[in-house]
């Protein structure tokens, strides 16, 4: 078979030991057909789309979630800075300050009680009288109480309802001063211990 | 005939055909396709010697055509592009082969192949003799005395010297001698001896 050749020559025999039946013709077609299919641009366009797909909807979210956050950022960054201003009222524009508000003022609205401010040390009664007085002659209170004292929202709810209050120190404990109308012109002082909101003394202000 | 294989005889020649594939031209390369299966099938079955790894490496192989028929320059024959389209794949498909893990034939099946191996006598101890070459032998082998390319061709297929080419040849083609010429002998397959006793 190959004894009389040199390589450079074709073995004929052995070429025809080597041939291969021709393919059937619907192998073929199925093959070809495949390869086709494989190789098209409609084909290439869908496996192309079924890759960028999910990458760009992955990107949408992505840019979405970045939007999210940065406008998030920003809005605490106008918060912050808004904070801040109202912190500096002086750095702020005119239209954006607003008068500061009465705390007296702010007192009483709360309670619709005229607030009398801190009197002081009145464990003596007629000390308390007389400063309960001289504040009850004041044009204003000169209270700069932000807040309603402890215990006056139960004694505003109580009847009779106090027309004035104020703030002081009976024998050393914090106490509430309630002006309480009666008779007459004449008006009731009740001295309410602050922790417990119960009367500690009772005073007529003539 | 069926209307694919008449058109695989019409449509011109194949560098004509394959500039018009590579241009977009679908019936052209259908054409070419279908032209060239059979070889194309012819040169995978003799590398891989089973006729299912074979089926699947022309699919491989003209898959492979179709897609890079754009970048096929002409400076070489188109078969001889074709080949070593349809070589790389069928190489390819052998070493997927080898880490694939394959069933073993029950005793009374390998009987029965025996037999039916008997029955078709030479044709399938070539495949047995082909099976049992080195694989540069049996590509050497194959792309000259069943694709008839010449050592250049093949040299530029297999990306080897031409003198390469036409030791493997040599080699190959008296391997393949040792293991026909033990065809009546039941039972003998050439050995790794036999087949590198002869230059």
């Amino acid at each position: 078979m190959t004894d009389d050749l040199s390589p450079d020559e074709r073995d004929e025999e052995l070429a025809s030991l080597l041939e291969v039946p021709p393919l059937d013709d619907v192998t073929r077609e199925r093959l070809v057909t495949r390869a086709l299919d494989d190789a098209s641009p409609r084909r290439s366009t869908r496996r192309l789309a079924r890759l960028l797909v999910p990458a760009a909807a992955a990107l949408v979210a992505l840019v979405l979630v970045g939007v999210g956050v940065f406008a998030l950022v920003n809005r605490d960054g106008d918060n912050a800075g808004t904070a801040g201003r109202s912190r500096t009222p002086e750095a702020a524009s005119p239209s954006q300050r607003s008068p500061a508000p009465d705390a007296s003022s702010s007192a009483e609205a709360a309670t619709g009680v005229r607030d009398l401010g801190d009197l002081g040390d009145v464990t003596d009664s007629g000390e308390l009288r007389r400063r309960v007085r001289a504040q009850l002659d004041e044009a204003r209170a000169s209270s700069s109480r932000a807040a309603p004292p402890r215990c006056l929202e139960r004694a505003v709810a109580g009847s009779p309802a106090p027309t004035a209050y104020a703030t002081g120190t009976h024998r050393d404990q914090s106490v509430l001063v309630l002006v309480l109308p009666a008779s007459g012109d004449r008006s009731t002082l009740v001295l309410l211990d602050t922790r417990t909101c119960r009367a500690v003394s009772v005073f007529d202000l003539a | 005939m069926t209307s694919r294989s008449r058109a695989a005889d019409e449509g011109g020649s194949d560098d004509d055909l394959a500039t018009r594939a590579g241009a977009g031209d679908r019936g052209a390369l259908d054409t070419l396709l279908a032209r060239h299966a059979d070889r194309i099938h012819a040169v995978c079955r003799r590398i891989l010697g089973d006729r299912e790894d074979a089926l699947d490496a022309t699919q491989e192989a003209m898959i492979a055509v179709a897609r890079g028929i754009g970048r096929f320059d002409g400076r070489s024959a188109f078969t001889t592009w074709l080949y070593r389209v349809a070589t790389n794949a069928a190489l390819d498909e052998g070493r997927r082969k080898t880490r694939r893990p394959r069933p073993v034939d029950p005793p009374a099946e390998a009987a029965v192949a025996a037999s039916h191996e008997d029955a078709v006598g030479a044709r399938v101890d070539v495949d047995a003799a082909l099976g049992a070459l080195p694989e540069e032998f049996r590509v050497a082998v194959v792309l000259r005395d069943l694709c008839d390319l010449d050592y250049a061709e093949i040299a530029e297929v297999l990306g080897v010297p031409a003198g390469t080419v036409r030791s493997r040849i040599a080699r190959g083609r008296s391997a393949l001698v040792d293991a026909l010429g033990n065809r009546g002998r039941a039972g003998e397959r050439p050995t790794s001896e036999s087949r590198h006793t002869r230059p």
